[in-house]
């Protein structure tokens, strides 16, 4: 369906003044950042951002840095999710061996 | 040999998928003295430190991923893809914006056909997170724009601010990622079309889900189309687009910058 | 949000407060709560470019404190020239923080399109020094002042070195006008790894190159069946007593240098980096005894 010019200036214009009219009120009423958080869907505690320094002028002491000879299974939460096939036929755990190389 | 040749030559070492420290290639390994301690012995000192460092830089920037397949799980993927994607730039905030990718034809996830899109989540909660810091357009800040020029507003999103879709329900599986260990639940992820805002508040990111309209309206400001022509376009579609709730919604939710007209 | 200028303190540490601690992101919250006895602070740039929360406490902790920045990403001595773009990303914080020293390594990261994640060594030729001091000279120029170069850990050294460190060193600095960062553990691991002897290492460096010193712990890493050990400079532990003699040696040679206590993995609580830095000023103050003000007697 088409608006016309008209219908479109006279919608802003009503949004705009209906926008700063309540501005004062919004504004002076905003406990501060409450508002903000209306929506956010649930995060965990394990999920907060880990902004560590990833930078430094250290050697690394590890030396398990080239084992990506064996290769692990997946084994977080993702077995808790079904149904999640966009395309079937690609079965589960096809890949990997588990077996751990010394 | 040249400064040019080595340092290429000491890179190629340091990022062969294949270790290549206990094999160097004879012209690498003539450029060192021999002591008392092994050549390979010295040069897996460097190895480790990159592949180390960067395999936990990624699991530091992919913790929905972590918590879905495991650190291992990751850590692994992880080396296969930094490899052949070595950073480009000193700044490790903004290492891995290709694993997404990666991940979507890594053979070993083919059966978590979400993966990739929880990468892409990641990534893009990451970008929220180290955006840089700029102010928010406040309700009031409208009364200076002469009603003449309404329709040629362009709605800056804020640094922080980011939109992503996914044929996958992202917000459930964000959400039961985030519960304890213990809940035997098992969630149902069949394909359902997700819109999701990014915003950062108290420094962390926040997402929330959108409106397909919304989210496509969003899009378009991103696009930095002025108001006419974006509610033009979105009306043509959503029909039931409310622009009025919108505009208070978001500007209270700080997701603008500035309001700028021609 | 912008920082305030006026609440900056003076550009630098003064003689009564000669030891800083690099500000990592665990003590956050604990430096700006406890705001522990120390000279200055030490943050990597590369790890402020963003926005958002680091840049918030780094603006916190520089009311309080006088700030170096020590980069880890220009790669002075690739014989690529310095990206522009790093160089403007750090001249921003710069701008904004106003640290008394700016550093960075003499050593190598960039090649190609990769720009390796670690400080990788240079062999010490006529050709590295031409390139290095080209890229020393590039960076002090954009930054309109003088910046220090860090002798780096090695754990390999070249066949084709023309000179030993400590003269590449000298070299280096007098070429370009750039001073030296001596990091003290850095020529303690290197002289355990490269079988030479740190003490004529300190002693044949210049001292008025000198600008800041640096002191971290390492590991020792063992091999199997084999006496033979190698260092690693992990900043994961105290700093040993060899590395603590080494300094009293080079502050007795150098004199009283704006010192730093560097610490970056296994990190303990912020007391016990504290107490290394006030371990090193009392070193200082032995030897530099000042008339009528009275030591600290927190160490």
């Amino acid at each position: 369906m088409d608006l016309s010019k008209l219908a479109i200036g006279t919608l802003i214009a009503g949004a705009m003044t209906a926008t700063i009219i309540g501005a004062s009120s919004a504004e002076a009423g905003k406990t501060k950042g409450k508002e903000k958080c209306y929506g956010v869907v649930k995060a965990g505690k394990n999920m907060c951002g880990r902004a560590d320094g990833k930078h430094s002028c250290a050697a690394a002491a590890e030396t398990d840095g080239d084992n990506q000879e064996w290769l692990y299974l997946p084994t977080g939460v993702c077995d808790k999710l079904v149904g999640g096939s966009l395309e079937s036929g690609k079965g589960g755990a096809t890949a990997a061996s588990t077996e751990k190389e010394g | 040999m040249k400064l040019n040749k080595a340092q290429k030559s000491f890179k190629d070492h340091m990022f062969s998928k294949v270790s290549m420290v206990e094999n160097p290639e004879e012209e690498f390994s003539n450029l060192f003295n021999i002591g008392k301690i092994p050549l390979d012995a010295r040069l897996k000192i460097y190895r480790n430190h990159i592949v180390t460092t960067l395999s936990n830089v990624l699991v530091m920037n992919f913790p929905l991923v972590e918590i879905l397949t495991g650190t291992n799980f990751l850590k692994t993927a992880a080396k296969l893809y930094l490899f052949d994607n070595p950073p480009t730039e000193p700044c490790l905030d903004r290492y891995g914006n290709s694993f997404p990718e990666f991940l979507a034809n890594y053979k070993y996830a083919s059966h978590l056909p979400y993966l990739s899109d929880i990468a892409r989540l990641d990534w893009k909660m990451n970008e929220t997170r180290i955006a840089k810091d700029d102010n928010s357009l406040q309700r009031s800040d409208l009364a200076e724009i002469a009603p003449e020029a309404y329709e040629t507003i362009i709605f800056k999103l804020k640094k922080s601010v980011r939109l992503i879709s996914s044929p996958f329900p992202l917000d459930k599986i964000y959400s039961l990622c985030g519960e304890k260990e213990d809940n035997e639940d098992v969630l149902d992820i069949s394909p359902e079309k997700t819109y999701i805002l990014i915003t950062r508040y108290n420094w962390e990111p926040q997402i929330r889900n959108l409106k397909e309209s919304e989210y496509n309206f969003f899009l378009l400001l991103q696009e930095e189309k002025p108001l006419g022509i974006a509610l033009e376009e979105i009306l043509k579609n959503y029909p039931e687009f409310n622009f009025v709730d919108f505009l208070q919604n978001y500007i209270e939710l700080e997701t603008f910058s500035a309001a700028i007209t021609k | 949000m912008l920082f305030n200028n006026n609440k900056l303190l003076p550009s630098g540490p003064d003689h009564l407060a000669p030891v800083g601690i690099g500000y990592r992101f665990e003590h956050h919250d604990d430096l700006l709560i406890q705001k522990p006895d120390i000279g200055w602070i030490e943050v990597h740039p590369e790890n402020y470019f963003s926005g958002g929360k680091p840049r918030h406490y780094l603006e916190k902790a520089r009311e309080l404190y006088p700030l170096s920045l020590h980069s880890i990403g220009l790669s002075l001595g690739s014989t690529e020239e310095v990206s522009n773009l790093h160089l403007q990303e750090i001249k921003e914080l710069i701008d904004i923080f106003e640290p008394f020293n700016i550093s960075d390594h003499a050593s190598w990261s960039a090649s190609g399109n990769a720009h390796l994640n670690d400080l990788m060594p240079l062999p010490y030729t006529e050709e590295t020094l031409t390139t290095i001091c080209r890229n020393i000279e590039k960076t002090q120029e954009f930054f309109g002042r003088q910046i220090l170069v860090e002798n780096p850990s090695t754990y390999i050294s070249f066949i084709e070195n023309e000179m030993n460190e400590q003269d590449f060193m000298n070299e280096m600095a007098k070429r370009t006008g750039c001073k030296i960062l001596l990091d003290i553990n850095n020529i303690y691991v290197q002289a355990h790894n490269h079988d030479n002897d740190p003490y004529k290492y300190i002693a044949a460096i210049n001292p008025n190159y000198v600008g800041e010193l640096h002191l971290a712990g390492h590991m020792e890493k063992r091999f199997e069946n084999s006496e033979q050990t190698i260092l690693i400079d992990t900043h994961g532990d105290y700093v040993c007593d060899g590395v603590w003699d080494l300094y009293a040696f080079a502050i007795s040679k150098l004199g009283s240098i704006p010192s730093l206590i560097e610490w970056d993995t296994d990190i303990p609580e912020l007391s016990v980096i504290v107490a290394e830095a006030h371990k090193a000023r009392a070193e200082i103050f032995k030897q530099f005894p000042i008339s009528g003000i009275k030591e600290s007697s927190s160490t």
